[in-house]
């Protein structure tokens, strides 16, 4: 079956990882990701504390500043649930980086089963 | 904070009011091998530090069936709305709430009709199906 | 199949009613996504990677043709097009909205089913064996007391909040189709030398992180005192059940840091505290309550048939294999067993769509009194088809792409959806199973290697069952690469066994082969044919295995 509770770290109050990622660390640029309230789409916070699909529009910090961020988004439960720190590099776009690569562009794309389902299929008919 | 309390069959609403009489459980505290001292009590206070931590569920049965204790048992800290009906069927008659909320909490403690299984209070469904004899 | 009177169906509407009533105070802000969480997971609805996910139960594997076509019509309207038959024989659906949830649960709730307890800190549905009423050799049909159970446990006010998850399974014969070693609570109904019926009853079973097989804790429980015994155990738990660690919550961490005497000694005790409260305060149903759950699960009107030679020399090579592996024994001469298959090469292992869900429901109407049901090894199964009509049945079932010949062979991998969908998990899981499939993909290969269960967990939550794949495999996360590790020999039938860990993690392009390399020790090892993988495992144990998995790599 799929899911269980989530281990305690999903309730400590600054998460700065979820799933199966371990020990993320607060060094390098952060995007702060969380599922959509009403219907569990994967969201980005952008600048200014709105929510986008669009991780190309995500706003991208680090350090002290994405603590702070966090701690907004965590503190307005309208939208964004479990909102937390996702790692990415920058070369080239915003692209899932680190520990939580695989989940994270797996949450961006869709599952790799089902290619028709999620992002990837919207940019595959494109 | 107000007391909605379970008077003559009807809640009520009244004051909080922690007078002489009143023992506080903790939540941790093992009643099934015996008893607190019930002594010249006539309230009792079963804690949720958090909602989630439902021993205080069996305690309350506990106090009911096995000690036969017939005075107030008051539900406070975290517990919320929407379990009320669960304390009420083991035994709880009285909840602390916040001030105004009494409306939500009223509609939660009447959202089921019917309960299948026996417990403290409620009929069980297998007895109304049956003459309401076991 | 049990049908709702008038309170069963006031219940369920109440629920869908209070859910609607909470969905709206949580979006208002009214509820905290805190308080909102175990609310949402009582009735079924976790929040997934992509989206919400709905575990509608499917109480012991049972269902009607019209409530297949039910699931059916929720796949089309409210998901992509499918559904997903779970390891407890629950039905999950990948991406509903929040706000559709309440009218989802309507359209269950009008077609007497529900989500109720299939995910929370509380009693889950009650699995049980999917060749039920249908199998030779049961002492009565398991579930009544499955239903017995369901009613005892929906909305129980005492056991809402435990401290972990608790599933119970039942089962009514020798052969152990429902795992029931490895629950919280397994109940296998038996009859005493006397020959009264009753049960025996094992606690502390379980999978996940620290896999148990359940102790005996009572060898005979007189059948008309299942729930006052159930209940205390519950008590027990709630009282004793750690808080302090998610990890250390099951009952079965109980059962072991107790000692199995010790916490025997405290249910027993419990039990005869709760038998005081006499019969004006007694838990048990009584016994008209009893005969009328067990009424709804009298036989179907079976034909007076005789036995036919269904499996000489059938012309298509298909349609043979078919009938040696989906086809089982029936208790009734002229009937059989069919094991619809969810493991087509290439598919998610468990996942059905909606057209072949309204397909099986058709067939289910034609040839099997309208029952269907599910298994915990993601199949479905029609459990009383005309021997006669077994050929048509084939064909019709080939033609909806359901025809797979496969059951309990190498490509009927269970395996949890892992990092395709799970929130929780550290590796993807069906793509896995889709390579081991497509490298196993001849079928006479497949035959001639025979009953193989292989089971696939994406993290240590083991929900692919891992632990009792004869072959298991666990997905690990290593510095954010895909890692797995093999155990060997667990098995979950009448003889359970928790497998054993045979080395070090596998990438991900060396789980195949290494799978392939244990199918051929196994073949160029077993003294014939009929000695299964599992069977030459518990001969030889895992040394030669081992050694052909590492000795090259």
């Amino acid at each position: 079956m799929s899911a269980e509770n989530p281990g305690p770290r999903a309730q400590s109050p600054a998460k700065i990882a979820a799933g199966g990622v371990k020990k993320a660390r607060l060094d390098g640029e952060k995007v702060i990701t969380a599922n959509r309230l009403t219907d569990g789409v994967v969201i980005y916070r952008a600048e200014g504390g709105a929510w986008t699909e669009d991780l190309s529009a995500a706003q991208v910090l680090e350090g002290e500043e994405a603590i702070g961020a966090l701690a907004a988004a965590q503190a307005d439960e309208s939208t964004g649930v479990g909102p937390y720190l996702m790692d990415v590099e920058t070369e080239e776009g915003i692209h899932p980086s680190g520990r939580g690569r695989i989940r994270e562009e797996i949450r961006e794309a869709g599952p790799t089963i089902h290619p028709q389902f999620g992002r990837q299929a919207e940019r595959g008919a494109a | 904070m107000k007391l909605l309390e379970l008077k003559d069959r009807e809640w009520t609403l009244s004051d909080l009011d922690d007078g002489p009489g009143l023992l506080r459980v903790d939540n941790g505290q093992d009643l099934l091998e015996s008893p607190p001292d019930l002594t010249g009590i006539s309230v009792v206070r079963l804690d949720w530090p958090q909602f989630k931590l439902g021993q205080a569920f069996t305690q309350a049965r506990l106090l009911r069936q096995r000690y036969g204790f017939e005075g107030q048992i008051r539900a406070g800290g975290a517990i919320f709305r929407d379990q009320a009906w669960h304390a009420a069927r083991c035994g709880v008659t009285a909840f602390e709430i916040e001030d105004g909320a009494e409306d939500g909490w009223l509609e939660s403690l009447h959202a089921y009709p019917y309960h299948y299984q026996r417990a403290v209070t409620g009929e069980a469904a297998w007895a109304l199906r049956h003459g309401g004899s076991a | 199949m049990y049908q709702y009177d008038d309170i069963d169906k006031a219940i369920v509407q109440a629920r869908v009613d209070e859910f609607r009533g909470q969905v709206a105070r949580r979006l208002t802000g009214e509820l905290t996504e805190d308080q909102f969480k175990p609310l949402r997971l009582q009735n079924g609805l976790y929040l997934q990677l992509h989206a919400y996910m709905l575990r509608v139960a499917i109480p012991y594997g049972t269902l009607s043709a019209d409530q297949l076509r039910v699931l059916a019509s929720i796949a089309r309207d409210y998901d992509k097009g499918y559904g997903h038959v779970s390891t407890r024989q629950n039905m999950q659906f990948n991406w509903p909205a929040l706000v559709n949830v309440p009218d989802i649960l309507q359209r269950l709730c009008d077609a007497e089913m529900h989500a109720i307890q299939t995910s929370g800190n509380c009693i889950r549905n009650v699995t049980s064996d999917p060749f039920a009423g249908a199998a030779a050799g049961e002492v009565e049909d398991p579930r009544i007391w499955c239903e017995v159970i369901r009613q005892w446990s929906t909305f129980h006010p005492e056991f809402a909040f435990l401290p972990r998850k608790f599933k119970i399974a039942v089962t009514a014969s020798d052969e152990d189709r429902a795992a029931i070693q490895v629950h919280d609570i397994g109940i296998q109904l038996r009859t005493n030398d006397a020959g009264e019926p009753g049960f025996r009853i094992l606690v502390g079973g379980g999978l996940g992180r620290t896999p148990y097989i359940g102790h005996v804790v009572r060898d005979f429980l007189p059948r008309d005192q299942l729930l006052s015994y159930l209940e205390a155990i519950l008590r027990v738990y709630n009282v004793h059940g750690r808080r302090d660690n998610l990890f250390k919550a099951r009952i079965k961490i109980l059962v072991n840091e107790m000692g199995e005497e010790a916490f025997t000694h405290a249910v027993e005790q419990e039990w005869e505290e709760i038998r005081k409260l006499g019969p004006s305060g007694s838990v048990d149903l009584p016994e008209a309550e009893r005969a009328r759950i067990a009424g709804f699960f009298r036989e179907p009107d079976f034909a007076a048939l005789d036995d036919t030679d269904f499996r000489a020399d059938p012309d298509d090579a298909g349609y043979a294999r078919w009938l040696s592996r989906n086809v089982s024994a029936h208790k009734r001469p002229g009937y059989a067993i069919v094991t619809v298959s969810l493991k087509p090469e290439g598919e998610a292992p468990g996942d059905i769509t909606a057209d072949q869900m309204d397909a099986l429901a058709d067939l289910a109407d034609r040839y099997s009194f309208s029952d269907v049901r599910t298994t915990h090894e993601q199949n479905m199964v029609l459990p009383h088809v005309r021997q006669a009509d077994l050929p048509a049945l084939y064909a019709a079932l080939s033609e909806t792409g359901l025809g797979s010949a496969n059951a309990g062979l190498v490509s009927d991998i269970i395996a949890c959806p892992g990092l395709d969908y799970c929130n929780l998990a550290n590796t993807r899981s069906i793509p896995v199973a889709n390579r081991i499939q497509k490298r196993f993909s001849d079928p006479v290969r497949q035959a001639e290697v025979g009953e193989l269960k292989i089971k696939i967990s994406g993290c240590i939550n083991a929900c692919g069952h891992h632990h009792v794949g004869h072959i298991g495999i666990l997905g690990v996360d290593k510095k954010g690469e895909e890692f797995y590790q093999v155990t060997l020999g667990g098995r979950a039938d009448a003889e359970a066994a928790i497998g054993e860990i045979v080395g070090r993690g596998l990438a991900t392009d060396q789980v195949v082969d290494a799978v392939e390399k244990l199918v051929d020790t196994y073949l160029s090892l077993r003294t014939g044919p009929e000695e299964r993988f599992i069977d030459a495992y518990k001969r030889l144990g895992a040394e030669p295995f081992k050694e052909a998995l590492y000795e090259t790599a």
